[in-house]
């Protein structure tokens, strides 16, 4: 091609670069260093989550097993993390208690999650059902959740499943309330609003229209509730509310080590790294979730 | 002397696909008491050009390179501090959205007093007098009620109106407009308009005009700027520019404005084809050819320096005509 | 103006009935018979009707709700099945230390969340809002028993600073008081605090994109004026909303932190209450707490107008 300059033609002279891009990094790894806190989150409860399963095969002896002559040890190389005042091993007992603790916060977080998004989805689909429905999730909100769930299980006999189902029906309004709030945003949208004037079935504009617009947040608020429950469990069982005596969790450790508090702190402190280690990891997964998938809930929350 | 002289501002963005060159290399000056319109479409940088004369963009995904120079100092040399005192006492802007631009949650009379106490050590009861003068100055009646009043009770008009008393409460030299109109509805914006055209006459402030909208470039503007992906295609005196365009961009532009023609109530409005190019990328020849009707090889090629065309009349296209001037 | 809170104090009357029963039926289906407790171990069949009969438990559950409802009013809460004694003047015992760990509470963990949502979220994305959002969600984490006893080991076993449980009244001196309750009150209050820093940090970050805050700017505000003066005071509502949301975290926590630190308070009356099984003393505590904290958001509701003109009653 002939030379600008022969032609007669202005050039303007190019501009230089002033800032540098850095292209963000693809693939699993770079998804890993945008969300550190996640990833660490994530890799934790892998790691808890095998202790929890694979608790048997760990060193572990009968977490149950009362050595009289053996009590109250500190840390050493036959009882790692020491005995409590019964001379049960605590290591067993804390690695066994893991499943009690992440086995809470899962089956509350799914328990809560599917009736709260049931009830959510009538109340903001259902026009006549959804001021009884609310006020009831208002009233059951209005009592404050450690204190109803304190109520529930006294009512009750102790068992795993009573904290469960204690634990989760003081979460259910939450999640109501979070679905209701979509619905009821969703519904003045126009597809919606088009699937629903075209005759489609209340079943199918729910379906297909409503929940895959609602996973989002419920799987943020899924996470949350699992990291509270978790607390919830280890504070029941703390006060002696909770988890029955006879299986050994997180809270019911610290329970049986209060006692000693002032000369053996290690018996409360151990399982207490234990349980915020996890919940921690919880919240940081909940958190990654959260920006990752709803970018405008990530402001608000 | 000129009170503003921009050149060779760049100003660009950090997004996570790519910098966006927002702004490449723009020159222009404003002159005392004048108001210079800067005309384009949505994205061409006139509002990030206003911006970048205040520093207002977030510094961590902006930097800028050329100068800013007002009186003769660079603002993008000043300190953050230094900075300040410019804003809202030397150079002050209004924004497009009048119904937003006001904190809902202080009376109006706080947020004008507020420019002034930033800016001049008076006492409280000369900054209610000098506010109740400013709101009767930008025509609000009433102003004594305005200013216990907060910003929802007030119209989009009347709103903007008190967005102007705010930026000449400390009679600043120099009034960036961005879009003061095109949230208001018509015949409010001949109003404001009409109130800008006012204002300068009496103060002899100069504006800046942002606008995309050649019909308000007629009415107050006396020189006018068009930008294009970031860059100035063309500069001339108004009259100059709407009966004499020279760049294809201005003539599209002007092709654009909505007409009403002699036959009643014909309108005419030309649509330019294809699509502002990505400024995410660097563009080797002139920044136009892909939109352009006369484009030939050679301006996909070589970027059009601007050039002197006709007198008082700066255009960067290989093809615009020169006219008027001595060889 | 007066019309409209009127009406939102109203609505919240059903809603509070509707909490009554809620607590009403959970001692009416609680297991066990109070009639055989009442009357002790050595009691005829006889002796069983009688007090079944005196204690109305032979009626329907409607007219026990409302014969219950009607005493609530005029502040009964039945008696304690423990110690025989009325559950409201349980209540009026222990009231103290539980109002002053709250209120102590409250005071220093609004003092210190909102300066760090302001910090935080004019500092968005730096390593300093990374921090204090990281202490965040820590607080979050660690359960307030786990606080509790990890201060408690440091500041008052091993560093003696604070004594290690107990509370000392007001009436003898506010200097013994605060050190009482210095302890619990920042065990129960961490988490509150990061649940406040972070929804006003949340809050702050988005008034900060806000166009008036760019009109600010360009006034020339200095990033004090623009905080305090423009920000903050948007924010106000969202702030006081959680600031009252997160009562009810208190008020279960109070439980807790009461129970580790022994002290006498209401919380400390719950915890034992389940322990016993003592229904009555369940029942009116959560009872209570239940209409305090309602009480708390309808008054926060009824002060919106101060922070924003733009909501009128």
């Amino acid at each position: 091609m002939t030379p600008p300059a022969l032609l007669g033609l202005a050039v303007a002279d190019p501009l230089p670069d002033i800032m540098q891009h850095t292209p963000p990094r693809r693939g699993l790894m770079g998804l890993a260093r945008r969300n550190v806190p996640a990833s660490i989150g994530a890799v934790l409860l892998i790691v808890l989550t095998g202790i929890a399963l694979f608790a048997p095969w760990l060193g572990t002896v009968d977490p149950l097993a009362i050595s009289p002559t053996l009590r109250a040890r500190v840390p050493s190389a036959e009882h790692w993390f020491g005995t409590d005042m019964l001379g049960r091993d605590i290591y067993s007992r804390v690695l066994y208690g893991a499943r009690v603790s992440l086995f809470v916060g899962f089956a509350v977080a799914v328990l809560a999650t599917a009736i709260g998004a049931a009830i959510g989805m009538t109340a903001g689909y259902v026009r006549w059902a959804d001021s009884p429905i609310m006020r009831l999730m208002d009233a059951i909100m209005s009592i404050p959740s450690i204190l109803l769930a304190i109520a529930l299980v006294a009512l009750t006999r102790p068992s795993v499943g009573n904290v469960i189902l204690a634990i989760a029906v003081a979460e259910i309004p939450r999640v109501a309330r979070l679905l209701r709030g979509v619905v009821l945003s969703l519904r003045e949208l126009a597809y919606v609003e088009a699937a629903v004037s075209t005759g489609s079935s209340s079943a199918k504009v729910i379906w297909r229209h409503i929940v895959p617009n609602t996973i989002a947040p419920v799987i943020v608020q899924a996470t949350y509730i699992c990291a509270s429950a978790m607390i919830v469990e280890a504070t029941l069982s703390f006060i002696g509310a909770g988890t029955p005596a006879s299986i050994p969790s997180w809270g019911n450790i610290m329970a049986d080590g209060r006692a000693l508090w002032q000369v053996k702190p290690h018996i409360v402190l151990i399982p207490a790294v234990f349980l915020s280690v996890t919940v921690l990891a919880v919240n940081m997964v909940g958190d990654g979730l959260r920006d990752a998938l709803d970018p405008r809930m990530a402001k608000t929350v | 002397m000129a009170l503003l002289e921009i050149e060779n501002l760049q100003t660009h963005f950090r997004t996570s696909d790519g910098i966006n060159r927002a702004v490449d290399g723009l020159s222009l000056e404003v002159r005392p008491s004048e108001t210079l319109a800067i005309v384009g479409e949505s994205g061409c940088g006139k509002s990030v050009t206003s911006m970048s004369i205040l520093r207002l963009l977030p510094e961590n995904i902006t930097k800028t390179a050329g100068s800013i120079r007002f009186h003769g100092r660079d603002l993008l040399k000043l300190t953050e501090s230094e900075m300040r005192g410019i804003r809202g006492n030397e150079i002050s802007m209004i924004f497009q959205e009048p119904m937003t631009s006001l904190n809902p949650v202080l009376t109006i009379g706080r947020q004008i007093r507020e420019t002034i106490a930033l800016h001049r050590t008076v006492s409280r009861a000369e900054m209610d007098g000098r506010a109740k003068d400013m709101l009767a100055l930008v025509g609000i009646p009433d102003p004594a009620r305005r200013l216990q009043e907060y910003p929802h009770q007030l119209s989009g008009g009347m709103r903007q109106r008190v967005m102007i008393a705010i930026a000449l409460a400390c009679d600043p030299k120099l009034l960036i407009a961005d879009e003061p109109t095109t949230a208001l509805d018509v015949t409010i914006q001949a109003q404001v308009l009409e109130l800008l055209a006012d204002i300068q006459a009496k103060s002899k402030t100069s504006i800046i005009l942002i606008t995309h909208d050649l019909g308000v470039v007629a009415e107050i503007a006396h020189r006018v700027v068009v930008m294009y992906a970031g860059r100035k295609v063309e500069e001339a005196s108004v009259e100059d520019l709407l009966t004499r365009p020279r760049h294809p961009y201005t003539v599209g532009l002007l092709g654009a404005v909505p007409k009403i023609g002699v036959g009643g109530d014909k309108m005419r409005l030309v649509e330019i084809p294809g699509l502002v190019p990505n400024l995410k990328q660097r563009i080797a020849g002139c920044v136009f050819a892909n939109r352009c009707p006369k484009a030939r090889d050679l301006c996909l090629e070589f970027a059009p320096a601007l050039e002197q065309k006709a007198p008082a009349h700066v255009v960067a296209c290989h093809f615009a005509e020169k006219e008027g001037l001595a060889a | 103006m007066l019309k409209f809170a009127v009406r939102r104090v109203l609505s919240t009357i059903p809603v509070m009935a509707l909490v009554a029963f809620l607590v009403f039926s959970l001692l009416y289906f609680a297991p066990g018979d109070p009639a055989l407790l009442f009357a002790g171990d050595s009691a005829t069949p006889q002796q069983i009707e009688e007090v079944r009969r005196n204690l109305g438990l032979d009626q329907s559950f409607w007219v026990r709700f409302g014969s219950w409802l009607w005493a609530v009013l005029h502040g009964e809460l039945g008696v304690s099945m423990i110690s025989n004694v009325p559950v409201a003047t349980l209540i009026r015992q222990r009231i103290e230390p539980t109002l002053s760990l709250m209120a102590l509470t409250l005071v220093w963990a609004v003092t210190a969340a909102v300066p760090l949502a302001l910090i935080s979220a004019w500092k968005q994305g730096t390593a300093i809002d990374r921090g204090i959002m990281g202490f965040g969600v820590f607080g979050f984490s660690v359960p307030i028993f786990v606080l509790a006893y990890c201060l408690s080991y440091v500041f008052a076993v091993e560093l003696r600073w604070f004594p290690i449980q107990g509370y000392v009244p007001i009436s003898r001196g506010v200097g013994p008081w605060l050190n009482s309750l210095a302890l619990p009150a920042f065990a129960l209050g961490t988490s509150y605090v990061a649940l406040i820093s972070r929804i006003g940090r949340a809050a702050l970050i988005e008034i900060l994109q806000q166009d008036y805050i760019r009109t600010a700017r360009a006034k020339g505000a200095a990033p004090k004026e623009i905080l305090f003066d423009h920000a903050l005071k948007n924010a106000a509502v969202p702030i006081v909303t959680v600031i009252g949301i997160g009562v009810g975290l208190l008020i279960g926590g109070a439980v807790v932190t009461e129970s580790v630190f022994a002290l006498p308070g209401i919380g400390r009356l719950t915890a034992d209450a389940i322990l016993r099984r003592d229904y009555p003393v369940i029942q009116g505590v959560v009872l209570l707490f239940s209409f305090t904290y309602m009480l708390v958001n309808l008054a926060v509701d009824l002060i919106y107008p101060l922070f924003d003109p733009r909501i009128r009653y």
